[in-house]
């Protein structure tokens, strides 16, 4: 089963990507999965990427963990408050 | 949103809230900008958050705070947007019954916001190049 996600990214992560994007996958499949689909769009990302983590409904989820249909993502880099 | 704010941060105003009688001390820090970083002259920051997660984690820091130093009173707010040099991005205060669980939590408080809080900084220097900050080893975010 297809689903498009809608991305949504941060600070840093915006010198790459636009702030809001859509996705499509095939699930089943993990969050991981985006990661890796946005650095074979920009390798330049590379790195930014691997320092990110994913929130769903203003909550972290791991990597590992299955993408849920129509989710909406939240692409976090490191926390820079303070 | 109540610990999320894109205008001037009164603290002076905040730390009147804390009179307690309760409370033997009250320990007010605020994060400021500073001039210069890594030997570049600094212009000012931006502030950036991901505001309702923001909000939401700093809410349970405050109650994690709260519970294991049996604080009176905790607030944590921080600014979004642009904050000049010496403005204040972020401040906590916290009050409890002696001064040892005040310093505690309050430094407790701003370590986990820092690190662990969706808020992004973005330095703006003199020579007109601009960088997203980091505070923290990357390798702690990192997820499996």
């Amino acid at each position: 089963m297809n689903t498009e996600i809608k991305i949504t990214c941060f600070a840093g992560l915006r010198k790459f990507f636009e702030t809001q994007f859509e996705m499509e996958l095939e699930l089943p499949t993990s969050y991981a999965s985006i990661i890796e689909k946005l650095k074979e769009q920009k390798p330049e990302a590379e790195e930014a990427l691997n320092n990110c983590r994913i929130a769903v409904n203003e909550q972290f989820v791991q990597l590992s963990e299955q993408i849920g249909s129509g989710e909406r993502i939240y692409l976090i880099p490191p926390s820079s408050g303070g | 949103m109540k610990h999320i704010q894109d205008t001037e941060i009164n603290y002076i105003e905040l730390f009147g809230q804390f009179r307690n009688p309760n409370s033997g001390a009250v320990v007010l820090f605020s994060g400021e900008v500073r001039a210069s970083n890594k030997g570049k002259e600094v212009t000012h920051l931006e502030y950036e958050a991901y505001a309702p997660m923001a909000n939401k984690l700093i809410a349970e820091i405050l109650t994690e705070a709260t519970k294991k130093w049996k604080l009176n009173d905790a607030l944590c707010v921080h600014r979004t947007g642009r904050v000049e040099i010496s403005g204040c991005a972020v401040v906590v205060i916290t009050g409890a019954a002696h001064r040892k669980e005040a310093y505690a939590a309050n430094q407790f408080i701003i370590d986990r916001v820092k690190n662990e809080v969706p808020i992004w900084k973005h330095e703006f220097y003199a020579d007109g190049t601009s960088e997203w900050g980091q505070n923290c080893d990357c390798a702690t975010h990192k997820q499996n």
